[in-house]
């Protein structure tokens, strides 16, 4: 979860040396535009769209993360409002107690696959 | 066509221009003691053969890149000393640019009208909104594109359009001096040719001047009133189009002609000649 922002800024980064080689950036500078407008008003909304799904993809594989760390029991301790904690518990006794485990699964499949077509279709709606 | 009864008032003289890139220990030379004048009014055309150093005269002047040595006075102010941005765009205003690449010259994320509303806003032209909007409509009649289409997003505009769009851009502040830098060599042939067409249009109902940066030398020869023969970085001679085309003084300049089938020439002259019919009817 620490790790989450260095694909990120990697990622913009590369937006960023692209966007900046495009002719728009060189027509801004040829009638004087400063730094802050090449910045805000023309580079960044170019990678806005990108970074935005790049957000919502990282959403789902940093729960996942968290889920499975506390599960095998590195993440939250026990008794913590967590994914990972509950279905940890709620396995232990799958067997006896089936209901304990279900709720907490199906939050994380639907948590997950939710905010994966959030992402699709974002990136679809920017493109 | 009457290419000599233009006015000999120098708009923009460019002395003895070096211009080096110094990169990896070697010194590239692409601009090496070149002089020259653009008049008012005129266009003044530059070939070569590719690497002779087009683009980087152009970008001097415009002041994406720095001159090493020599002087480029635009109106008799002197451009290659300039050091702060607000000094820059006060005396720029007058000159703006064409790009090459229609498809990357417009930022996608905004509106076409706004691109020129922004352009015209950052240089400080017209007194509000109200008026940068008038002068952008203006605009978009002059280059052909329908004032109602403003508010689209440039994907939805085709190839030909685009560069419309941005003639519009380098043209709504009524600049003394635009420089096209293969503006239509990115273009299909027809498309070049009602583009050349307009251009020629605009010089003639506006009296702009442009610096017409090509290696088509048939689209030089038709729009062009003097034209000017890079080779490596020197300029080997100018003089007017006729000059140049009927008996060129220099063997490199006789070896470039020789390189333009001459009947590609007349068809591509015709083309740009039927074109002004084609648009004509087209556009309505
Ligand atoms: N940023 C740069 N750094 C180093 N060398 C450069 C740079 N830009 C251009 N050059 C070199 O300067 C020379 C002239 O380049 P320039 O782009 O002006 O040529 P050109 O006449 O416009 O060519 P073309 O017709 O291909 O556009 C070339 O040898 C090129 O390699
Ligand atoms: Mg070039």
């Amino acid at each position: 979860m620490l790790s989450g922002w260095i694909e990120m800024s990697q990622i913009s980064r590369a937006q960023v040396l692209h966007v900046k080689e495009m002719e728009y950036i060189q027509a801004a500078r040829t009638i004087g535009a400063g730094n802050r407008h090449i910045i805000f008003g023309e580079i960044l909304p170019n990678i806005m769209g990108k970074m935005i799904t790049q957000i919502m993809i990282s959403i789902p594989a940093a729960v996942f993360l968290e889920a499975f760390l506390s599960f095998v029991g590195l993440g939250m301790p026990p008794g913590s409002c967590s994914l990972g904690t509950l279905l940890s518990e709620g396995f232990k006794s799958v067997l006896l107690h089936p209901y304990q485990l279900i709720p907490s699964a199906v939050l994380m499949i639907l948590l997950i696959v939710g905010s994966h077509l959030v992402a699709n279709g974002l990136k679809k709606a920017t493109e | 066509m009457s290419k000599t009864d233009v006015s000999k008032k120098a708009l923009l003289s460019v002395n003895d221009l070096c211009m080096y890139f110094d990169s990896a220990g070697r010194r590239i030379k692409a601009a090496e003691h070149v002089s020259f004048e653009i008049n008012e009014g005129e266009v003044f055309g530059l070939v070569g053969e590719s690497g002779s150093g087009k683009s980087s005269i152009g970008k001097c002047i415009i002041g994406l890149n720095r001159a090493t040595s020599g002087s480029i006075s635009f109106h008799g102010t002197e451009l290659t000393g300039i050091k702060s941005r607000r000094e820059y765009t006060e005396k720029m205003r007058d000159i703006q640019m064409i790009f090459q690449d229609p498809m990357s010259s417009l930022n996608p994320k905004k509106q076409v009208g706004q691109i020129i509303r922004d352009a015209l806003k950052i240089q400080h032209i017209g007194k509000d909104a109200k008026e940068r909007d008038k002068m952008a409509a203006d605009a978009f009649r002059r280059v052909g594109i329908p004032v109602e289409y403003a508010d689209r997003y440039p994907r939805s505009f085709s190839g030909g359009q685009r560069q419309r769009i941005g003639i519009a851009r380098a043209l709504a502040g009524k600049p003394k001096l635009v420089i096209a830098d293969e503006c239509i060599a990115a273009l299909d042939a027809s498309v070049q040719a009602q583009i050349v067409n307009m251009i020629n249009e605009i010089k003639k109902e506006t009296g702009t001047a442009f610096l017409f940066i090509s290696h088509d030398l048939s689209m030089v020869r038709f729009l062009s009133d003097r034209i000017g023969v890079l080779h490596l970085g020197y300029l080997l001679e100018t003089g007017t189009a006729e000059e140049i085309f009927r008996e060129p003084m220099h063997p490199y300049t006789r070896k470039l002609l020789g390189a333009i089938p001459r009947c590609q020439c007349r068809i591509l002259l015709r083309a740009a000649n039927h074109s002004v019919r084609l648009s004509a009817t087209t556009l309505r």
